[in-house]
């Protein structure tokens, strides 16, 4: 078995003058769930359409388990599995209808595709809608439709464009359940997120920023050997007074933001912090993944800069 | 198989938009009754307004038989003279008729213009609609009357018509003057009209016009299918699953292909039995021609959907492509008619090869014989399309 299932070298493309994707490269292992996360615009979709040759590559190599694949996607696509960024079903036809169509075109014999439909609508909670219209379900459930849909061809590989996007909270906590399901059973996966929150369940993280991968690493890695201590402070008065406060003092310009009633602080690891005034509380707290994020696409933005 | 799933997929979606079956069934049946009856190229009921200021005997019959005549329908008799233009301006009538006496040394045959007044002093021909008079019988010694025929000359086709038919009567009625002396013309034409005798339009129109029912349904649906699939994004989905080219155009155009016959047959049964217009020909021959037409015109229709990004504009496409089929296909004018740089548009256009097949296995009865070159034809823009529509996939899909 080869140590890598998907390798991505120098792919590019652009669309006009614009260029969606600058000579990216990555390589995915089997049988683990990545996560491609960056903010709108910074090329996740356009990356796994390149993949599955759904545009045309500018330049670059895939690699499938070791072989390049040339112009012939068919191996490929042979094992994989894709779920578009939007809902790409027929809104006429039934669940059931959606999931027989697509289940005859990987050409399930029925038995099977009967067996499968069942398994897969229980375990999305699916079942009592079957007979529902596709164009009458929730944006959860079609999504979770979607995801049964691509599932019935029992996929080696599984590329998502942003499942959840335009999904309630607690369906995105059951979606990604499922992922974790898929990724047990055996399946690599490799998800397209803005939300990075999301990007926390997965195995490695590759952060895209303006159509540049700026970092691949292991998420439990990436949290452990972060190199910077992040402060959590809360304001006193109005958290965008204290915002617009400590951003004038030149030497916070670039590491403080906001998430919900607190500023958040990059420091160096090395330095000692003295917090400033005018705050209840300074805590040291554990960087999450958007953390990350922004500490690692500022760091890129200031080394492009310079 | 996967072709067979998608086909049922594509008539699942289409009938499960009710508004999309009766657009489909009911709109073209309604439409074949209406078209069939409205365009027609024959003129009826021409509004005449009489002008009689002759005392002759004759002006009387002929003033008459124009007024029994189902070809025209007098809107007013007088015995002054009108302000014609006035009436043809208001749009009261379209052809103004002035008898009235001849002095009685006119030359026979002679010419007479006219002024302004109907039936007022001659003067010399002022154009606008306006045609001569003519004298109707040799000299003698009762007052002899000319007849001058004034028309609207805005639908010049319109006109051209009806002077033909005033022309007719004008000489039917000489001819029975004739008969009546027991003298006949010198020479007497004779007319074998075949095929359809009783020069009735709809005979003409009825079977072109399910000929042009077949084409717009069968490329705007087709032209929409592809261009859906894009815009619901579900084409990616397609693409990744293991349907070739080929299939997903065969998956697309047959279930239009197979609405298409159910539209024309029920086209084919209005113009039977409501136009009760005999088919002399083989139904199997007309079944194939409409097979091969539909290659074509579906064809057309997939290579549309291929080069629009929305629905939008494979609308667009498809009307500006359908127009400008049906104004070429002699349905309407005939192609004889089109100017000669344009004639290649004509030998390409499918619709104009269908148009002629249908009229000829109609009303001619016509076999494989006398069309196989059309059929021919039709098939190569087929092929034309549809290679055309291969070459351009990878391209219009993967950008």
């Amino acid at each position: 078995m080869a140590e890598f299932l998907l390798e991505v070298t120098n792919l590019s493309k652009a669309f006009d003058e614009i260029q969606a994707v600058k000579g990216v490269s990555f390589k995915i292992r089997p049988r683990t769930l990545t996560i491609l996360a960056g903010p709108d615009g910074s090329g996740k979709s356009t990356i796994l359409k390149l993949i599955l040759g759904l545009l045309a590559k500018d330049t670059g190599e895939i690699k499938l388990a070791g072989r390049p694949l040339g112009r012939d996607y068919r191996p490929l696509r042979s094992i994989t599995a894709y779920m578009p960024e939007h809902f790409s079903l027929y809104p006429d036809l039934t669940v059931e209808e959606n999931l027989n169509f697509f289940a005859d075109l990987q050409g399930l014999p029925r038995k099977r595709r009967e067996e499968l439909k069942k398994q897969l609508l229980a375990q999305t909670g699916m079942l009592a809608f079957r007979r529902r219209r596709a164009a009458n379900l929730s944006g959860g459930m079609k999504q979770k439709l979607a995801l049964s849909a691509a599932l019935l061809s029992s996929p080696k590989l599984l590329l998502l464009d942003e499942p959840t996007t335009g999904v309630d909270p607690l369906s995105r906590i059951e979606f990604f359940n499922i992922i974790q399901e898929l990724k047990q059973a055996g399946t690599t996966i490799v998800a397209a997120t803005p939300y990075l929150d999301e990007a926390e369940t997965g195995d490695e993280v590759i952060f895209l920023h303006q159509g540049e991968v700026i970092l691949q690493e292991p998420i439990q890695k990436l949290k452990e050997e972060f190199p910077v201590h992040l402060y959590r402070l809360r304001p006193r008065d109005d958290v965008f007074a204290a915002y617009q406060r400590l951003s004038a003092v030149k030497l916070h310009g670039d590491e403080i933001y906001i998430r919900g009633n607190s500023l958040l602080l990059l420091r160096p690891g090395e330095e000692r912090f003295s917090p400033p005034e005018g705050f209840l509380e300074t805590t040291r707290v554990s960087p999450r993944l958007e953390d990350i994020y922004i500490y690692y696409e500022r760091k890129h933005d200031a080394h492009r800069r310079n | 198989m996967r072709l067979f799933y998608l086909f049922k997929k594509e008539i699942l979606e289409v009938f499960r938009q009710k508004e999309m079956v009766a657009v489909l069934f009911i709109a073209p049946l309604l439409q074949t009754i209406l078209l069939g009856y409205v365009v027609r190229t024959d003129i009826q009921n021409i509004p005449v307004e009489i002008v009689n200021l002759s005392s002759s005997p004759d002006a009387f019959r002929l003033v008459n038989r124009i007024t029994h005549s189902p070809l025209f329908q007098v809107t007013g008799l007088h015995r002054r003279p009108l302000d014609y233009q006035e009436i043809f301006k208001k749009g009261q009538a379209k052809a103004v008729i002035v008898f009235r006496d001849e002095e009685m040394t006119t030359a026979p045959g002679r010419l007479k213009g006219a002024s302004g007044l109907a039936g007022g002093k001659e003067g010399p021909a002022s154009g606008n609609g306006e045609s001569g008079a003519a004298t109707l019988r040799p000299a003698s010694l009762l007052p002899r009357p000319s007849v001058q025929i004034l028309m609207d000359g805005a639908d010049a086709n319109s006109a051209m018509i009806a002077t033909g038919y005033f022309y007719g009567v004008i000489k039917r009625y000489l001819e029975d003057l004739l008969a009546d002396q027991g003298q006949q013309l010198p020479l007497q034409p004779q007319t074998l009209i075949r095929f359809n005798p009783s020069l009735n339009s709809i005979h003409y129109m009825g079977p072109g016009i399910v000929a042009l029912l077949l084409t717009i349904t069968t490329m705007f649906l087709t032209a929409i299918a592809l261009v859906r699939e894009k815009e619901q994004q579900t084409l990616d989905t397609l693409l990744i699953s293991r349907l070739t080219p080929v299939e997903i155009f065969l998956g697309k155009t047959l279930p239009m292909a197979l609405i298409g016959l159910v539209e024309m047959t029920l086209g084919i049964v209005v113009v039977l039995l409501l136009f009760r217009i005999h088919l002399r020909g083989s139904l199997g021959l007309l079944f194939i021609a409409a097979l091969v037409f539909l290659f074509s015109i579906l064809s057309v229709g997939f290579l549309i959907s291929l080069i629009s990004q929305t629905q939008q504009q494979a609308l667009f496409f498809s009307w500006f492509t359908m127009v400008l089929f049906l104004m070429l296909s002699g349905l309407l004018t005939p192609v004889e008619n089109i100017p000669s740089v344009f004639q290649w548009l004509v030998e390409i256009n499918p619709l104009r090869y269908l148009v002629k097949i249908i009229r000829e296995i109609f009303l001619k009865g016509n076999g494989l014989a006398y069309f196989w070159k059309d059929l021919v034809v039709m098939g190569v823009v087929g092929f034309v399309s549809f290679f055309l529509s291969l070459l351009n996939f990878r391209r219009s899909v993967v950008r």
